[in-house]
């Protein structure tokens, strides 16, 4: 037996123990935290599985042929009178088979539509990223648009921050002006970018400061249209001579439904500015997502997405995180099993700075109780 | 004039058939017409009526305070007819997309779905214990339910 074939049998291996790891966890944790929120609170667990296949992966890029997944997000809110805690535990066993206290908020209402939280949060950053982030179950589609992947997973922006955040909204007849401001260290850039982590704290952290306000016709749906601005200064570690990343960003989204159809997208303008000992350099790119989705026979949702970006090909941050997908094409289904589960199956032209590839992911996500 | 019946046998199977139908059919569509969805508080709520914009909300899960006491929606999944038609006419989604909707309210900002309740003893017994709490039900139901009243009227209508 040669040494790539015990390793990878190794790699199987490890990736079994991770995933019955995962089930352990998940069946010691749920009968204890089951009980307490049969009486109070919301408790979900989100599941989801999966795989993606790659006929020809470009050389160079990292990426293998296939992979699958396993993961499960443990979520957790009661409210206290004024008080509102909030908890979100997430496990997976991809490459970095790891546990993340995903969120830990601690909140306060000021005012019956204002919401002050202290603690680890997804940063109010576009729509996708408070609005799925791990629930995945909530999702249509099998992947996330690439600029809104997780900072820990990849992702170029930061989508976790640690500090305070205030969310409110404000009626005006039936529509509704929303608003959010979060002000928190922003994560470290070392292989990714690297958000505060309570489990394991480390590294270095500066401020991070991001601003939200949207606007939604109908409080009675989740439609809504937004703009958004971002500052972040992330440290950079192990990549001399940057030391350093000012980050700004702007950008705009929007979600709407008629009825059964969905438009959902989003635009991001990235200016980063790289400190190095001798000066600085700046450069900057544009993402950009469009999904639309449209429910047949009430199980059957067809999706497709578009991505694009500007100014991504060999841009100097990017550089730092070569797995970004500058352009993407993608086609799917969503097939509802049950109430709380479904299946889904895409399709996808992707394209990254070490060329182009095509992509076949299918994946389970459910949501229990 | 052949077969085995005669013409006036014949004459009056036809004529007994199309009363029966008739009676038969008459009487679903007095069952159907009877049909009315109704929202219900216990007998001693001092609860006012609410308008459809707070009944929507209150079920999707925004906050709604009537004379100073804060509405606690109960959903009744006991009947599965019931909960279709509830969600159709007042809520005007399909179970999917609300139970969506509630999930990704919760998920992105915390608080509770309103909760749900397949037994009708319980849902009975958790709408007299809490003040504020409202569900729906049939108003034949409510008739054959002690301690309880109805609110308001939701819908009346048949049901194909």
């Amino acid at each position: 037996m040669n040494s790539r074939h015990r390793g990878y049998r190794e790699s199987c291996w490890r990736r079994a123990c991770d995933v019955l790891g995962l089930v352990f966890l998940l069946l010691a944790v749920l009968p204890s935290l089951a009980p307490a929120a049969g009486a109070d609170g919301e408790f979900l667990v989100f599941l989801e599985a999966g795989g993606a296949y790659r006929p020809d992966p470009p050389a160079d890029s990292g990426l293998d042929n296939s992979d699958t997944g396993l993961a499960v997000d443990l979520f957790y809110a009661k409210d206290y009178g004024r008080m509102r805690i909030l908890g979100e535990l997430f496990a997976n066993n991809n490459e970095n088979s790891d546990l993340d206290l995903e969120r830990l908020q601690l909140g306060w209402q000021v005012r019956p539509d204002t919401l002050l939280w202290l603690g680890r949060y997804h940063a109010p950053l576009g729509y996708w990223n408070t609005a799925f982030h791990h629930g995945t179950y909530l999702e249509t589609a099998a992947s996330r648009p690439t600029v809104t992947l997780y900072d820990e997973h990849g992702g170029s922006l930061p989508s976790h921050l640690t500090g305070l955040l205030l969310e409110g909204r404000r009626p005006l007849g039936d529509r509704v002006l929303r608003y959010a401001w979060a002000i928190g260290a922003g994560p470290q850039l070392a292989e990714s970018l690297e958000p505060v982590d309570f489990l394991r704290p480390s590294g270095s952290h500066k401020p991070s400061t991001v601003l939200r306000i949207s606007y939604s016709p109908n409080d009675l749906s989740l439609d809504e249209t937004g703009v958004f601005a971002a500052y972040t200064e992330i440290p950079v570690i192990g990549a001399p001579p940057i030391n350093e990343v000012d980050q700004t960003i702007v950008g705009a989204f929007v979600n709407r439904e008629w009825n059964r159809t969905r438009i959902l997208g989003a635009g991001f303008y990235v200016d980063n500015t790289l400190r190095r000992a001798g000066g600085s350099a700046r450069d900057s790119f544009t993402s950009a997502y469009l999904q639309a989705e449209y429910d047949w026979r009430s199980e059957w949702t067809f999706f497709g997405r578009l991505e694009g970006s500007s100014g991504a090909e060999g841009d100097a941050y990017l550089s730092l995180l070569p797995t970004f997908i500058t352009q993407r094409v993608v086609a799917g289904i969503n097939y509802a099993l049950t109430r709380h589960q479904s299946v889904r199956f895409e399709l996808s032209d992707n394209r990254i700075d070490a060329g182009q590839y095509d992509q076949v992911v299918a994946k389970w996500a459910a949501v229990f109780p | 004039m052949g077969g085995r019946f005669p013409l006036m046998a014949r004459r009056a199977v036809i004529n007994i058939s199309f009363w029966l139908l008739l009676l038969g059919s008459a009487g679903n569509v007095v069952a159907d017409e009877g049909r009315r969805l109704v929202l219900v508080v216990a007998a001693d709520s001092t609860l006012p009526s609410l308008d459809r914009t707070e009944i929507r909300k209150t079920f999707i899960g925004i906050t709604v305070v009537k004379d100073k006491q804060r509405i606690e929606p109960l959903i009744n999944v006991s009947d599965a007819l019931l909960y279709q038609v509830f969600l159709q006419k007042n809520v005007f989604m399909s179970a999917r997309h609300y139970e969506r909707l509630l999930l990704a309210r919760v998920f992105r900002s915390g608080g509770q779905r309103p909760p749900r309740y397949s037994d009708h003893e319980s849902l009975v017994g958790t709408l007299k214990a809490r003040p504020g709490a409202i569900t729906y039900m049939w108003a034949a139901t409510v008739e054959t339910t002690p301690g309880i009243k109805v609110l308001q009227e939701l819908w009346r209508g048949s049901i194909h």
